[in-house]
């Protein structure tokens, strides 16, 4: 099953190709499909890319390949199911994205912790106990 | 495991004059890769900051992934507010809340605040009360 969680910034990993047989051709550059039965897995990540496209492509397929790009990865059987396992997914792309960004959020955090720790930045807030009296209705 | 971390340890590792202990014990709480947020959490911290800290603040809280919200939290969080009066406590509102979605989700929360352990007593809240580092 899986997790009921939301995570923000994350697209929708599951690809409109799905089942097909074809790649896309966007301004001449041709997008193949997800490879299936090796463990070379393209990645969708992020990146914004000019594209003129033929008027006969759907918007919605198009959006997918105008916002995303795809990389290839290398991963071992063994470091793959180990990846499968940590995610709880089965699709082996998805998997990677997640770990991926996972990852990032993580690297992410840390520096930001990391300056607030250094002194760097803080916020003026009031401590919690004042946030958390301001609607005392029924304390008198 | 998955666990809520409340607002009241984010409000201390990201507070001007937060002692150095305490935001080295919060700053290891939150960059716990199984820590979550909840949307009460986010508006009582991102409610309260100030227009030129907001940006970090809000990049900061986007690292961290939301449980879902319930549909139901209104009425079941009033419930729990119910059988806390019952029991002769009386949390405030938001902890209510927060305590709600710990319990749909069954998750943790790490807490400084102590009124989650009064919730707990009429509830199956798990909660990880914290003392601050001194």
């Amino acid at each position: 099953m899986r997790s009921p969680l939301v995570h923000r910034s994350r697209k929708d990993s599951s690809s409109p190709f799905s089942g097909s047989t074809t790649g896309l051709i966007v301004s001449g550059r041709y997008f193949p499909r997800t490879t299936r039965g090796t463990n070379h897995i393209s990645l969708i990540i992020s990146a914004a890319s000019p594209a003129v496209v033929s008027c006969f492509v759907d918007t919605d397929v198009l959006q997918y390949y105008i916002s995303t790009m795809k990389v290839t990865v290398e991963v071992s059987d063994e470091e793959l199911k180990d990846i499968l396992k940590a995610t709880r997914e089965k699709r082996k792309g998805a998997a990677i994205r997640q770990l991926a960004l996972e990852a990032l959020m993580l690297k992410k955090r840390r520096e930001l912790l990391d300056e607030v720790e250094a002194g760097k930045w803080s916020v003026d807030l009031p401590p919690i106990e004042r946030l958390r009296e301001d609607r005392n209705l029924w304390r008198s | 495991m998955a666990v809520i971390i409340d607002s009241s340890v984010w409000v201390d590792c990201v507070r001007t004059g937060s002692p150095e202990p305490v935001r080295r014990q919060t700053k290891a709480i939150i960059m716990d890769p199984d820590s979550f947020l909840c949307e009460p959490v986010l508006f009582e911290l991102l409610r309260a900051v100030p227009k030129r800290d907001r940006a970090r603040t809000e990049a900061l809280v986007a690292t961290v992934p939301i449980l879902s919200t319930p549909a139901d939290l209104w009425t079941s969080a009033r419930i729990l507010g119910q059988k806390c009066i019952d029991a002769g406590s009386l949390p405030p509102g938001i902890d209510l809340l927060i305590a709600q979605i710990g319990l749909h989700h069954k998750v943790p929360i790490t807490t400084f605040d102590s009124h989650f352990q009064q919730i707990a007593k009429v509830s199956s809240l798990q909660v990880n009360f914290l003392m601050r580092a001194k």
